[in-house]
């Protein structure tokens, strides 16, 4: 579904993703992990054309993508949710995610993704008329997250979605993304709180230094010392 | 090593202009150009200097440039200060000005300071003809401003020889110093800070500090200028603070952002020139430089910064040692 | 009624029926500043040309009058900013620094504009024709036709405004690009082409603004300098890229205005406004940078 071949990123002259190459199939879950500032991030804002790549190609359901605009990118279904979260602070809740259905596929079936969204995330229907800035850590997470996936993405790719979370609401967070995954939305995720959501990912993907150093099925990555002493660092 | 190419450019300028009257000298129009040109030339290079170099965005350089004038204008006229040492206080009291205005600027980001002396530059001129009761000369101008002396030579509207002279040593000190300043440690400093401002910080490079401090140096330069000006032209007004010379000024600094260091200088000759041509075409001159300044922006691939990249990556390895980490290449907000 | 307080609400009329126009103007400035970021120095150019085009459509057909004119010239100017913004503004975006850069070119643009204008029109100034003739005695005041009909359109453009911005597509993803740009471009907002609609809108409003002023005063090629500035200092005061402060400053200078020139004389004003604007700076700078509201 996503494929990335030779990814080069700068900024500035810091070469942040070198010759970044995988594979992404429909369905999956895909786990990115590795440490901060390794570029997790930024290889996420490269593939949904917030960052332009220097070198590379990025094919997304046979179209290529690589220089495309990010409206163009979010009208294909590839869709980005981000660790800054970046939410409307003076719109409410609802215009929020109302916004988010804003490409043409979503709009069609707002009010169905609205319910759902809502159903996952009971809470954000319950204030749904408060203003984003007036929302907590934990709630805007669930709202950058619900307004994701108003966007009826065919793939979502989140950005640390747990990050400063108390550990109960991160396993809700990772719960929910499950579900999600598993109602056929394919998910890329990034993560650094690796151990609680790695049972969920189909395959996962370790980044260091702008470069991937492995990646491959769940079974394998948890066998993989180096791995392993990722996960317990990070 | 050998000599740096902006040095040699800008030795060859000066060596150029030092025996032009040898052939020029029975044509005063063309030495009165040449004088107005290496004023705003100069001036255009101090421009030029702290919006590209140093990174502050300041629409104000005129505002400084006008109260040197005035300032060297009324203590030489009302109080018979000498006019050297006028010019002397002039370049002080915009400097004065420039760090007042900076305490509070030079804590924001690009594009306030930008609008924010811009706004004062239109503020100036009212407040002169306001302060016509204080000896400004209001709207109608300052007039018999006294002119400059040598010894027991006192300067003469009909002579320019010696004002050509006077012009040429004066914008000459005034580029020098703006040199140094660019190559020396404050200069590299700035390049670290344009760079990566959290690495630079890290240095210990405090930023307010320093824009502060070359705000207030590119103000006495200004000021300098302007000092010059008043005693050159005997007569200064609030005509000075027009947004047509303002335009003038402005492609010339946009001219030497294409360049290197004397670009902005030579843009004085190019562009002033140039106004001479075109003169007789009245309306459609302004018409045509207000095109040159569209087209001139658009053809830069990096704007008036341009030549900070041929800079940043000499100088990078040696003040930093390893790249730094900066803003996101994609176009950002305030 | 005691004269003196009749006076006084006659100037306050006579400053709210200005306000009315600079209040337009005003959105306009802070709203492309809110919404793209760009400060456009050619505003005041704008404006004088919204105005020469009216001028056109009166003296080329006897048989105009200023519904039509409006109807023309308004979309006619929107179309010229979306075009201005194409061909002047928009590569500037991605380079370093470009919102000076923009500036720069804006001041370039007004030049441009200005003196195309003294080539084709001359430096006569020209006049527009009353929108209203006579006047309405309400209360015992005077209140000119003309004025009250530029109360009304004015009061009329910021209500169709403010319904834009609230209530349709476009105007909600100004709004969001106003409040988080990356976040519109993470829904998949069109950012390009909406910054495009926010040039134009900006520059019909000042067309407007131009249109509305036109009749008062005399139309000169440089004329619009002095507009430009005291909208700079009305949104300035009311915080850049903030519609509601825009519009209390308008109405609140404006008024001010008007007492300025009532009491101490016409040139007064123009002082006034500087003394404002040094006010700004001095005491609330954030109005300069912004606030949102």
């Amino acid at each position: 579904m996503l494929e990335l071949k030779n990814i080069n990123t700068y900024y500035g002259q810091f070469h942040a993703i070198r010759d970044v190459s995988f594979k992404i199939n429909q369905d999956d879950f895909f786990l990115v992990v590795g440490p901060n500032g390794h570029g997790k991030s930024t290889l996420l804002k490269t593939i949904c054309g917030l960052l332009r790549t220097a070198s590379g190609q990025i094919v997304f359901n046979s179209t290529e993508i690589t220089r495309l605009a990010t409206d163009k990118i979010v009208e294909m279904g590839l869709v980005y949710v981000a660790e800054e979260r970046h939410l409307f602070p003076q719109m409410t809740v609802f215009d929020n995610l109302k916004l988010g259905a804003y490409n043409t596929q979503a709009r069609a079936k707002e009010r169905e993704t609205l319910e759902y969204v809502f159903h996952l995330f009971p809470r954000l229907s319950e204030f749904q008329n408060r203003y984003a800035a007036t929302l907590s850590g934990g709630e805007a997470r669930m709202l950058t997250l619900g307004r994701g996936i108003m966007s009826c993405a065919k793939l979502l790719a989140i950005d640390e979605p747990s990050f400063g979370l108390a550990p109960i609401l991160r396993n809700e967070v990772f719960d929910k993304i499950n579900e999600i995954n598993s109602t056929g939305m394919t998910v890329l995720l990034v993560e650094q709180n690796v151990n609680q959501v790695v049972d969920f990912a189909d395959r996962v993907c370790l980044i260091e230094d702008g470069c991937i150093v492995f990646d491959g099925p769940r079974e394998e990555a948890l066998l993989n010392e180096h791995v392993k002493n990722v996960f317990l660092g990070g | 090593m050998g000599m740096r190419q902006e040095l040699i450019i800008f030795l060859a300028m000066y060596l150029v202009l030092l025996f032009l009257p040898v052939f020029l000298y029975k044509d005063a129009y063309v030495i009165g150009i040449l004088i107005t040109c290496m004023v705003w030339g100069a001036m255009a290079s101090v421009w030029n200097f702290t919006m590209g170099y140093a990174g502050i965005f300041t629409f104000g350089q005129f505002g400084f440039f006008v109260v040197a004038a005035y300032t060297s204008g009324m203590v030489t006229k009302y109080l018979g200060i000498s006019p050297w040492l006028g010019i002397l206080i002039g370049g002080l009291m915009a400097a004065l000005v420039g760090v007042l205005i900076g305490l509070p600027c030079m804590k924001l980001k690009g594009a306030y300071i930008a609008l924010i002396t811009f706004a004062l530059h239109l503020v100036v001129a009212p407040m002169i003809k306001v302060a016509d009761p204080l000896g400004t000369g209001g709207s109608t101008g300052l007039m018999s401003i006294p002119k400059l002396s040598i010894g027991a030579y006192t300067f003469s509207r009909t002579d320019l020889i010696p004002w050509y002279y006077s012009a040429l040593v004066i914008s000459f000190l005034v580029l020098l110093v703006v040199y140094k300043t660019i190559f020396s440690s404050v200069g590299l400093g700035f390049i670290g800070l344009r760079d990566s401002e959290d690495f630079a910080k890290t240095l210990g490079i405090n930023e307010y500090k320093y824009k502060l401090l070359v705000f207030g140096l590119s103000a006495f330069l200004t000021g300098i200028m302007g000092g010059f000006y008043a005693h050159y032209a005997g007569i200064i007004s609030p005509r000075l603070l027009g947004l047509d010379i303002f335009l003038l000024v402005m492609l010339m600094m946009i001219i030497g952002g294409m360049g290197i260091f004397p670009g902005a200088f030579l843009g004085g000759f190019i562009i002033l020139f140039l106004n001479e041509f075109l003169r007789p075409l009245e309306a459609y001159r302004f018409l045509i430089f207000g095109a040159i300044v569209i087209v001139a922006i658009k053809l830069m691939p990096e704007g008036i910064l341009g030549h900070l990249h041929i800079f940043k990556n000499r100088t990078r390895k040696r003040l930093l040692g390893r790249p730094a980490e900066a803003e996101s290449t994609r176009g950002q907000n305030i | 009624m005691n004269i003196w307080v009749q006076q006084i609400i006659q100037v306050i009329i006579s400053g709210i029926v200005t306000a009315s126009a600079y209040a337009i103007m005003g959105i306009g400035l802070s709203v492309i500043y809110g919404i793209s970021r760009v400060f456009n120095f050619a505003y005041g150019s704008f404006f004088t040309w919204g105005a020469y085009f009216a001028w056109i459509l009166f003296a080329t057909f006897s048989w105009m009058n200023y519904p039509l004119v409006f109807l023309i010239v308004v979309p006619a100017m929107f179309f010229l900013g979306m075009g201005t913004e194409k061909v002047v503004v928009r590569s500037l975006r991605w380079r370093k620094n470009w919102q000076v850069t923009t500036m720069m070119v804006t001041l370039g643009l007004a030049f441009l504009m200005d003196n195309l204008a003294l080539v084709v029109f001359g430096g006569f100034a020209k006049p527009l024709p009353p929108l209203f003739s006579g006047a309405i005695n309400p209360f015992g005041f005077t209140l000119s036709v003309q004025d009250l009909a530029m109360l009304i359109i004015a009061i009329v453009v910021i209500l169709v405004f403010s319904l834009f911005m609230s209530k349709t597509r476009v105007g909600r993803c100004m709004q969001a690009i106003s409040q988080d740009m990356t976040g519109a471009e993470i829904v998949g907002i069109p950012i390009k082409k909406i910054f495009s609609y926010t040039f134009g809108l900006s520059t019909a409003l000042v067309g407007t603004g131009g249109i509305l002023l036109a009749p008062r005063y005399f139309i000169t090629p440089h004329g619009g300098w002095a507009p430009f500035f005291r909208v700079f200092v009305i949104v300035a005061f009311g915080g850049l890229g903030s519609i509601r402060g825009t519009l209390y400053a308008a109405f609140i200078l404006a008024i001010f205005e008007s007492f300025v020139s009532w009491g101490l004389g016409a040139t007064w004003v123009m002082p006034f406004w500087f003394l404002v604007f040094l006010g700004v700076l001095a005491f609330r700078p954030s109005g300069l940078m912004g606030t949102w509201g």
